[in-house]
């Protein structure tokens, strides 16, 4: 029959495709130098890879291989004085008598990829980057008390504050990445994201720059002759992946090395493989319930403002259940505004507990009866009812709503649960436009940023605390710790402050993620950080799969 | 024929016109920005988004920016992204010229399985092979992308571990393989993505073809030609083939806009940093000229595409004329 030729053409054409990708299976497995090349599988790709410009996770990880920074943090991250950091790009550095300035001295080692040698000029430089308005750094705020950087000599930067305070070198050697001023300091402020350098960043760190294919793979090669050592991965790839599936998928079958987080049955098949390691590393994400204190909702003005309401609807939810059914064993119970994994955390501190027989009591006291009809509570012939937004990216916190939303209905209180996609998320919680939302928040190491979600508005300047939550004896306490020099005041005020907001119930705090990364059992991870868990990534060995 | 051709274009560059303007007002209108506050984690500050919304023009009243992007793309600049600051022309290349090899690649095999499966089935309906192919093409039709393609990495990737998981290339061979090297790297990457569109693309040419040659096998036309003693194999080309191919045409021009614009799906699974990916991306971020740019160049070739099929059919078929 005549239609069978073309029909054996074609059964030789995907048997020969089949071929091709046989042979390349195994070949790629094989090739010499593969097993120090490290590949990483994430989930987005970089925004930039010029530090002041670097706004997501995935530009930091880069930039942090790419580029130095003064001094680096050592796990646990200490924010108070210098004790908690080990030089890197400054060799040494001595504080002024006052501690109003610290004198840095460059490693005379240090040069950049291009051969050029590293000078204190660059530290002056880096610092007018992140600080200019033109440049529009999501990272200026983290300088705001610094007045100036000098030049003592070509290897001597002295950093000038205004007043002394406990994490000022926290604040300059964690946030500010050296730049090299021979090759941005010709290029307009406003227009750094288009220069060459943008495409091709030229870094002082222990990786260079090799190759960015946007939006597909970005690769890092080691630099042999770097003054802190040449890295153990020979190159460092990250590949995107915008797919869990797929992504998790990747590293199951070995096609790539690391993937950061696993949830759900990609876990569990992580524990199970024989060729894959999960690790558990710190979280400085925490999930609430945001209340918008100055809303009208259902005709009551401040509706939220009202603390034994919040305390209320605190009592109505049985948070551990929430955890245990929306995230199984990755996830803990919040204990306030903090993570575990923070610096000042205090794990035995007072909590709102779950007591519904408590929680009908004080909104009877409050007017809010329930209406035999339907179950629901009513003060005035309105109905305890509100609205929740959830952004669509999160399917924990879609999952978590539900959960919300049932508990509270034993009650008799109605949450509508509002879907939303993030960038309306955004904007609705940029405007105080919600009632109350499901939010997430990645805390800093340093436990003073608490106040831009949590600090009392001054004026129309919000910060992150879409919530317009205000409260003059937490503004206290925290000011009085974000001053104290010594750890153990310190510490002490923070707990006074975080005991303050939690009985004050100023959110619900829902759950922790616990971060697991999925590890290829060849690759040998240390020092992963809660804030960072690649800080340590060029320290990281291979070897043959140790027993799991 | 001319005056024809000449009122298709002018229509067609009306279409590209209202594509981008509609939009331009849809995504301003959307709420949200691309400078929005981040929710997550501290990002800018409010004064700084402000001097940022400044400078990007983003705070002149939208027919003003309108204007103002029109002139631009009028003289061939279709501006820069709000997210990275890329110019638009550089991403969309980059992201246009992986989908034209995904999707050409698809399109290729797709066109080949359908003609020889469907021409099977029309000519011989009883061949049972023909009609298990065709069973087999119509499942594969009727699971939903995102599964057949997670279904295909599983399979291919995954347990047989014959391709990779996704991606276009390697970039370790892309820095240090041959040419040979790199070429092969490519069909190997591109061999699952494209199968898993070719899959359900070539069901619905096979089916197409199918219908489109019972019609023409039944033809008085077909019948004389068998009379007159010609040879099977000329019956079918010359006879049978040829007028059924217009039907086909068309459905294969539909396919074609996704040549630029994309498969999302399958280039969000196999992580194929194409048009589809790049578009979804920019839409969810709100990156405006990013996404006219986009709207403007498949608006185009979608407009090009349509006039060419027409044209073809019409050149093919004189009953069009």
């Amino acid at each position: 029959m005549q239609i069978t030729y073309p029909l054996t053409i074609l059964a030789l054409t995907v048997t020969g495709l089949i071929a091709v990708g046989c042979g390349k299976s195994d070949s790629a497995q094989s090739e010499n130098g593969r097993a120090t090349v490290l590949t990483i599988s994430t989930p987005a790709d970089a925004d930039a890879l010029i530090p002041p410009l670097v706004n997501t996770t995935q530009g930091k990880q880069a930039v942090d291989l790419l580029f130095d920074v003064l001094a680096e943090p050592v796990a646990p991250i200490e924010t108070v004085g210098d004790q908690g950091f080990k030089p890197q790009l400054a060799s040494h550095w001595s504080w002024a008598a006052d501690s109003l300035s610290i004198a840095f001295s460059i490693d005379p080692r240090a040069k950049w990829h291009d051969g050029k040698p590293v000078r204190a000029s660059d530290v002056r430089f880096s610092f007018a980057l992140y600080t200019d308005p033109k440049v529009a750094s999501p990272h200026a705020s983290n300088f705001v008390g610094i007045d100036s950087i000098s030049v003592r000599d070509s290897l001597t930067a002295v950093v000038w504050w205004h007043a002394r305070n406990p994490e000022q070198f926290f604040q300059l050697a964690y946030n500010l990445a050296i730049v090299p001023e021979h090759l941005l300091g010709s290029v307009a402020r406003d227009s750094l994201a288009q220069s060459a350098f943008a495409d091709h960043p030229v870094g002082s760190g222990r990786y260079r720059f090799e190759s960015w294919n946007r939006q597909h793979d970005l690769v890092f090669a080691a630099d042999s002759n770097n003054y802190r050592g040449k890295p153990n991965a020979s190159r460092v790839v990250w590949i995107v992946a915008a797919d869990p599936t797929a992504a998790s998928l990747s590293v199951l079958s070995g096609q790539a090395d690391v993937l950061e987080s696993v949830r759900g049955d990609a876990f569990t098949q992580a524990r199970k493989s024989a060729t894959v390691r999960t690790a558990e590393y710190g979280s400085l994400d925490y999930a609430f319930m945001l209340f918008n204190v100055e809303r009208t909702v259902g005709g009551n003005r401040k509706f939220f403002a009202d603390r034994a309401l919040r305390v209320a609807l605190t009592q109505s939810i049985d948070r551990a259940a929430v955890v245990a059914n929306a995230l199984d064993s990755l996830g803990a119970v919040a204990l306030g505004p903090f993570t575990r994994g923070t610096a000042t955390v205090d794990t035995t501190m007072r909590q709102i507990a779950f007591d519904t027989l408590a929680a009908a009591r004080a909104l009877d006291s409050l007017g809010w009866t329930v209406d035999a009809r339907d179950g629901l509570r009513r003060k005035g012939g309105r109905a305890l009812q509100f609205e929740v937004l959830v952004p669509t990216s999160s399917a924990t916190r879609l999952r978590v709503a539900v959960l919300l939303q049932a508990q509270l209905k034993k009650i008799g209180i109605d949450m509508q649960v509002a879907p939303l996609e993030p960038q309306i998320f955004g904007s609705r919680l940029e405007k105080g436009d919600f009632d109350a939302a499901l939010n997430m928040w990645r805390t800093d190491p340093s436990p003073t940023t608490i106040r831009q979600l949590w600090g009392s508005p001054k004026g129309k300047e919000i910060g992150a605390n879409f919530g317009r939550y205000a409260n003059a004896a937490f503004d206290a306490t925290l000011d009085s710790a974000s001053a104290a020099f010594d750890p153990a005041r310190r510490r002490a005020f923070f707990r006074a402050a975080y005991q303050t907001i939690v009985d004050d119930a100023a959110a619900i705090w829902l759950y922790e993620p616990r971060n697991f990364a999925a590890i290829n059992a060849r690759v040998h991870p240390t020092g992963m950080r809660a804030d960072a868990w690649w800080a340590q990534l060029s320290n990281w060995r291979f070897g043959s799969a140790e027993p799991r | 024929m001319l005056s024809y051709l000449v009122g298709r274009l002018l229509h067609a560059l009306a279409v590209v016109a209202a594509a981008c303007a509609l939009s331009f007002a849809l995504l301003h209108f959307a709420p949200g920005d691309a400078l929005a506050a981040d929710t997550t984690h501290a990002g800018r500050s409010a004064e700084a988004r402000a001097a940022l919304r400044t400078r990007l023009g983003l705070d002149l009243p939208v027919g003003v920016q309108l204007v103002r992007y029109a002139g631009q793309t009028l003289r061939g600049d279709l501006g820069r992204s709000l997210v990275d600051d890329r110019p638009v022309v550089v991403a969309l290349g980059a992201a246009l010229k992986n989908s034209v090899l995904l999707s050409s690649a698809a399109l290729a095999v797709a066109v080949t399985i359908g003609l020889l499966v469907g021409g099977a089935q029309g000519w011989r309906p009883n061949w049972r092979l023909g009609r298990v192919l065709g069973a087999a093409l119509t499942a594969f039709y009727s699971i939903p992308e995102f599964v057949l393609a997670i279904g295909m990495i599983g399979v291919l990737s995954y347990w047989i571990g014959w391709f990779p998981i996704g991606g276009i290339s390697d970039p370790i061979k892309a820095i240090t393989g041959t040419v040979s090297e790199q070429l092969s790297d490519k069909i190997w990457h591109l061999t699952v993505p494209a199968l898993t569109l070719a899959l359900g693309w070539g069901a619905a040419i096979a089916r197409q073809q199918r219908v489109a040659l019972l019609e023409t096998v039944g033809s008085d036309y077909v019948r004389t030609a068998r009379a007159k003693g010609l040879a099977e194999r000329q019956v079918l080309l010359r006879h049978a083939v040829r007028p059924a191919f217009p039907a086909v045409a068309v459905t294969i021009g539909l396919m074609l806009p996704v040549l630029v614009s994309g498969a999302v799906v399958v280039e969000i699974v196999f992580a194929w940093p194409g048009m589809g990916s790049l578009m979804l991306r920019a839409v969810g971020q709100r990156d405006v000229p990013m996404v006219s740019g986009g709207i403007v160049l498949v608006a185009a070739v979608v407009s090009a595409s349509s006039l060419c099929v027409d044209a073809v059919v019409r050149w093919i078929d004189p009953r069009q004329r």
